[in-house]
């Protein structure tokens, strides 16, 4: 490969160290998307310290399309501690990129206005374990103190400190609640464990919810911390059974074999089902135009409702993981 | 053995009768067996073979290179229990380049059944084997060879294949070129106390290991990475960046609606729904049908129309999916 077709696939590492002595913030800017996080780190400090003069060019160039580069420009700011840069992040606190509000959360709690409290205490409550933690790194830098316990708690489930959650008891019920609802099963698991623990009857409709988490050992837990929170073992049966079905569904199988013979065993995933579907669509067309319609019909649909039984008998037989 | 006649012998073969085939010396039979489907008999057969002792050595050497691993494994394992040194140097063959990691973990088990001391360097080196059974193995042998680490890496790597992550932390910057071996294995466990002793070093030696632990594919080893890597003096502010870099699993959101546009019901197919395909099928369907009345234009403009709509519908379900299925 010649040279300038290789630096096409892996672009060279600019000198920063000189675009740095220009002040040159564009092509600092541009060298935030470099593949290589050495590079892009390198380009973030640079741009940092440029120091307050930077911070109205890096605030007009902060609506980029390129996450890298918003989050390069976030950190920047965060670390230049330009007070005039806290208006223009709060808005980053509720961007689509999870990372983008973490960073915005860290760089609000880096430049210490105390005017960012109030817009990053939503953050807690963020669906996203990362810009909680974040929220409350930032919160902890800016001398926040939590209103009431249910702050406390918000605050001590971003830190993901889960002793001090179960030290706080009943108050804790409603964080703990919000994080059953986190992506991460880690977290859903630890935060049913710590409902079992505190045994409060306010923590009820949140265990009813976890019997029909679709991870197991969160049913697990939650079978366990019912009985102590007041839920009558009698009624564990009937919460559980409402659990999201993983299994795959005889029904659609066998439907899938008698219209489709073949797409029921890819829907099993059985990857000889496409071999199948192609045999068939074959030897259709063949016969269609060697023996006409009926004999067509007659011959190959007793073999399609075997298929979609024998799709629905193997369906059926799967255990459910 | 409990069916004189099988009256499907192909799908039950009658149980051998291992000690008879031991008591008359039968070696090739006895090396036939290894590779029997019968979970019970290759290694009651390989049990056997060792039994045989020192004759063994020769003919079980001959199969060592057999291209079915469990034949392989049996092998091995008689070598072992039978402890002639000949084998020595063929099982650090083994050990060195058998594609198979239980059998490679089975050949650091047998060097140290040899107890020959001309096994150390291999087995040194299979400390930093890919497999942690293989590593395990290996220590396991370089202990009963009465083997001493030479230096605080080695005594590093041994630690980290016994899986002794609490005793790393005295060895300092001697543990870090093992631990950073250690976040590249197969295993995430084995990544996320790698993550954890890092973090416990409180020194990551730049950023290309802080790349590879935040971009790592299972999310709860990027989530301790978060947790170490401050530690290790990288300030907070600089993990969002590594982090974007994750792979993501989640389906294109884009994706599934340019199929659905192009090739409706594909893009259902693409997010797993299983209608997808009958989509496809009833759509290709009627517009063929309806070709054959009006004519091809007609049937696809309105076609692409119907497509429309369900592109757009796709595009917002599928957001809403791949926002769910974020960071982890």
């Amino acid at each position: 490969m010649t040279p300038a077709l290789l630096s096409f696939f892996r672009p060279g590492r600019p000198d920063i160290g000189a675009l740095k002595a220009d002040g040159d913030i564009p092509r600092l800017i541009a060298a935030l998307r470099h593949p290589d996080l050495g590079v892009q780190w390198e380009a973030t400090a640079a741009l940092s310290s440029l120091g307050p003069e930077a911070t109205d060019q890096l605030v007009r160039r902060l609506p980029a399309r390129d996450r890298a580069v918003k989050i390069g420009i976030i950190e920047a700011l965060g670390e230049i501690r330009d007070p005039r840069a806290v208006d223009p992040l709060v808005p980053y606190l509720r961007d689509p990129g999870a990372e983008v509000r973490w960073e915005a959360a860290l760089a609000l709690g880096e430049i210490g206005d105390a005017r960012a409290a109030g817009p990053l205490v939503t953050g807690l409550r963020d669906p996203d374990r990362y810009v909680r933690y974040g929220t409350a790194l930032a919160l902890r830098k800016l001398g926040w103190t939590p209103a009431d316990d249910g702050e406390r708690a918000l605050l001590l489930l971003g830190l993901q400190d889960w002793a001090g959650l179960a030290g706080l008891g009943p108050a804790a019920v409603p964080a703990l609640g919000l994080a059953l609802g986190d992506r991460e099963k880690t977290v859903r698991r630890k935060a049913m464990e710590i409902l079992g623990e505190i045994g409060s009857g306010a923590a009820i409709p949140a265990i009813y919810r976890g019997l029909r988490d679709p991870d197991d050992e969160v049913r697990w837990q939650a079978v366990c911390a019912g009985p102590r929170c007041g839920i009558a073992p009698m009624y564990l049966p009937r919460g559980l059974s409402r659990r999201p079905r993983v299994r795959k569904n005889p029904a659609v199988a066998g439907f899938l074999n008698l219209i489709l013979p073949g797409q029921g065993y890819l829907y099993l995933g059985r990857w000889w089902g496409v071999l199948v579907f192609q045999v068939d669509i074959t030897a259709t067309l063949w016969l269609f135009a060697t023996a006409g319609d009926q004999p067509t019909y007659g011959l190959l649909l007793p073999i399609y409702v075997i298929l979609a039984a024998h799709a629905w008998y193997l369906a059926g037989k799967m255990p459910e993981t | 053995m409990r069916l004189a006649f099988s009256p499907l012998p192909w799908f039950r073969p009658a149980r051998p009768d291992i000690p008879a085939l031991q008591a008359a010396g039968d070696i090739d039979g006895l090396v036939r067996l290894l590779a029997s489907p019968d979970p019970d008999v290759p290694w009651q057969a390989a049990g056997a073979l060792a039994g045989l002792g020192t004759a063994a050595t020769g003919r079980l050497l001959g199969e060592i290179d057999s291209l079915d691993p469990g034949v392989r494994l049996g092998v091995v394992e008689a070598l072992g229990e039978i402890g002639d040194p000949a084998a020595a140097v063929p099982l650090l063959g083994v050990l060195a380049g058998d594609e198979s990691g239980e059998v490679r973990w089975a050949a650091a088990l047998a060097l140290g059944n040899l107890g020959g001391k001309e096994a150390v360097p291999s087995l040194v080196q299979a400390l930093g084997d890919p497999d942690k059974y293989v590593r395990l193995g290996a220590a396991t042998s370089l202990g009963r060879l009465g083997w001493e680490p030479a230096g605080d890496e080695e005594r590093a790597s041994l630690l980290i294949a016994r899986q002794e992550w609490g005793s790393l932390r005295p060895l300092g910057a001697g543990a870090y070129r093992p631990l950073l071996r250690a976040t590249r294995d197969r295993d995430p466990a084995i990544r996320v106390r790698a993550v954890d002793a890092l973090g416990e070093l409180g020194d990551v030696q730049g950023s290309e290991a802080c790349d590879l632990v935040l971009r790592d594919p299972d999310s709860e080893v990027r989530w301790r990475a978060t947790l170490a890597l401050p530690r290790c003096g990288i300030a907070h502010g600089r993990l969002p960046m590594g982090l974007v870099r994750r792979p993501r699993q989640g389906k294109s959101p884009l994706v599934a609606a340019a199929l659905n546009l192009l090739f409706l019901g594909l893009g259902y197919s693409y997010l797993d729904r299983w209608y997808g395909l009958v989509l496809f099928q009833v759509n290709l369907t009627v517009i063929v049908v309806a070709s054959l009345v009006w004519g091809p234009f007609l049937p696809y403009l309105a076609s692409y129309s119907v497509s429309a709509l369900f592109a757009a519908q796709t595009w917002f379900s599928a957001r809403r999916g791949a926002a769910l299925a974020g960071m982890g």
